[in-house]
This record gives structure tokens, sequence and C-alpha cells, in this order.
């Protein structure tokens, strides 16, 4: 098994092949990580959805075009519990910077920004309604996790993380890629996509308040949520990662009725299993 | 005047007599039944011919019960090749396992 990890997207990537040489792979892997942060970035002034944000329309690249896509398509299917114009809300909670430049406490938050402005794609043209702003930290890891994970295929069955959204293609030889979501708990996948979504990390004070990077896009403010880590899975990263959050967002109640296969953290510090995985 | 007149049906009747009997040599009626029925290769010929039809009857009758036979064989694959495709589909993406993990998920 080969293993290589670097840094991107604000957090760590591991890569795994069941290859016995895997390097330029992996090489086109990192590289395509890169393209893709270039590309998705809310941080990068020269990011393409930097100069989407600031200009409200753009003749955008595929790649842009395709993850805006992939984020209305999930609005959709979760009735608007996943959004991804929640760019000023996470802005007016304090989120203005990349995570390891937020401070850990300061002055009162801006008052909480309106979610939910129109968004609409026509073929690579995206435009933004007046004032809307979009952030794509939500999809972007598992969209790029997909991504390299096409690529990485190539040498073999392979496992792509992106700080902990996962993509696999194939299967190792072991039959299954193990994934710890606890240090109780480990699932194995074997096809598709997991992601993690929770309060637990990305957490950071205004004013005295705790403050986390899931926002409720109807009200705009972090969510008010009894669950405290949601770990799920999909049919590919994205699909778990906005499963996660929306689930995350919905709470404990709406999630066992749902029985989407998760692995639910409580704020009581209960693990509840749902949708089979047990 | 008799004689003429008897004479000149003698002459018509000689004529039809002699077109009757060079119609009937035409005809060659003998020369045809012989040939039919003593040509061997015609015969040899002609029994072939009924015997390939018989063949070729035989063996359409041969493709289409085995053509019906590679039908049912292929609809049976083909409903088997679903069965195992909707259990693919249905067996879980993920279970819980006892394995050392070879990566963490958290919150990202």
């Amino acid at each position: 098994m080969v293993r290589h990890s670097f840094s991107a997207m604000g957090t760590t990537v591991e890569l795994f092949v069941e290859a016995e040489e895997a390097s330029a792979e992996l090489e086109a892997a990192e590289a395509e990580f890169e393209r893709l942060e270039q590309v998705m970035s809310r941080f990068r002034p020269t990011s393409e959805l930097s100069r989407l944000n600031r200009a409200g329309e753009l003749d955008a690249s595929a790649d842009l075009a395709d993850v805006v896509k992939c984020a209305l398509d999930a609005k959709a299917s979760t009735r608007g519990r996943f959004d991804a114009t929640v760019h000023d809300a996470l802005v007016a909670a304090g989120y203005d910077r990349t995570f390891d430049d937020v401070p850990t406490d300061a002055p009162a938050a801006c008052e909480p920004a309106r979610c939910g402005g129109g968004v609409a794609v026509e073929g690579t043209r995206i435009m933004l309604d007046p004032g809307t702003r979009l952030d794509l930290g939500g999809i972007g890891k598992g969209f790029a996790a997909e991504r390299v994970a096409t690529l990485l295929s190539l040498a073999g069955p392979c496992l792509v993380s992106a700080g902990g959204d996962i993509a696999v293609r194939g299967v190792p030889s072991t039959g299954t890629w193990p994934v710890a979501v606890s240090d109780e708990l480990t699932l194995g996948l074997t096809r598709g996509g997991l992601a993690t979504s929770g309060a637990e990390r990305r957490r950071w004070r205004r004013n005295g308040v705790e403050h986390h990077h899931l926002i409720d896009p109807a009200t705009g403010r972090p969510a008010a949520s009894d669950l405290l880590r949601v770990t799920a899975i999909g049919s590919d990263a994205v699909e778990a990662e906005v499963l996660a959050t929306s689930i995350f967002i919905g709470g404990l109640e709406e999630a066992l009725a749902a029985d989407a296969p998760a692995v639910l953290l409580t704020v009581d510090g209960r693990t509840v299993i749902t949708g089979g995985l047990a | 005047m008799t004689s003429h007149v008897a004479r000149l049906y003698a002459l018509v009747a000689g004529v039809l007599a002699f077109f009757l009997a060079w119609a009937g040599v035409t005809a060659h009626p003998w020369a045809a039944k012989s040939t039919v029925t003593q040509d061997p290769r015609l015969v040899a010929l002609t029994a072939r011919q009924q015997r390939i039809q018989v063949e070729s009857v035989r063996a359409q009758k041969l493709v289409a019960q085995r053509w019906a036979l590679y039908h049912r064989a292929l609809a049976n694959h083909n409903t088997a090749a679903t069965a195992a495709q909707s259990v693919a589909v249905a067996a879980p993406a993920a279970r819980v396992v006892t394995l050392p993990p070879l990566v963490v998920t958290r919150v990202s």
C-alpha cells in the first residue's frame, strides 16, 4: 500500500493506493488538489470563486460550474438544509479568513446575514443574485476527493481523504477500507464516500459566545443542533458531505426518522448508528 | 361440275389430313415421353432436389429450436445478472468492522 500526504484546502490530504508504484499518479493527484483549490477557495482573492463573489456573475471553468451545480442539487435534495449561499453568514459569524487565522476569541460577531439568494448556472456561466456570495467549503473537499480518486484509480484501488472527507475507488486486498469514526468505532468502506460534519472542531468565540462553521441557512447563524458530530455514507464523497451537514443541522430526531446510513454523536455523548451500518 | 366439287372437297380433305399429320409428327409425343423417363441425370437431379428440400426444412427446424434454446438461456442469464446486481447495490457500502483503521474521518 502506497501512502502519500500533504496539506491542501486548509486540511491534511491523505492518499492510499494499493499498487507497487504510483509516483506519477500521486504527483498528478497533488497537482489536481492545488488546481481545484485555486478554483474553489473563498480565501484566495485570485480564485475563480472569489472573482465570482466579487462580480456576481462569471464565465467560469467547467469545474466551478460543476461544483456549483452540485451545490444547487444538494440544496434541492436537502430542502435547503445544505446551502452554499452561507458565505456572508460565515463571515458575519467571524469565519472571515482561513481558519488558522481566525481569532479564537474576539468582540461580538456581526448580525447574522441572509442566506438563500438566487444562483443560476447556464452552461458554464454562473449568475448570483445581488448580495449573494457562495462558500463551497461544505462541498469542495468531497468534490476534489472524488476528482482525485478518479485520477489515482489508474494506479489501482485507492482511497482519498481530504481532511476526513473520503472517496474510494475499488476494493483493497483486505476486502474493505477501514475508516476510524471514533476511538471505538471503525467502518469498513467498500464503495462510494464517507464524510464527517460537526461542531467539535472549527470553533471560536465571539463576545464569549461559542460559534462553529456549520451555518443553518434558515437562521443565518451557526446551527443549534443536539448532535455534536455526524459521519455519513453516500454514493460518493459529495453526497456524504451534504448528507452529514444536513443531518447535523436537522438534529437527532430527524436523523432517526430518515434512517440514512450514518454514525451520530449526540451532545450528551451517545453514539447512535443508523441506516443499517451496525 | 359434280366431279369438280368432289375433287375440290377431296383436295381440301387431303390438305387438312396433311396438316393434321404434320402437327402430329411435329408434337413428337413419343420422343418427349421417352426422354423424361429415360434420362438418368434428370432423374438423379430431381431426386437430389427433393432430398435437399427435405434437408433444408429439417435444418430450419433445428435452427429455430436452437435459437429458442439460446434465447431462453440468455434470458435466464440476464435475470441472474440483474438479481446479482440488485444484491450488490442493496449491500451496504459500509459496515462496522474490527480491522485496524487505515485512516480517520473527522470534522474537516
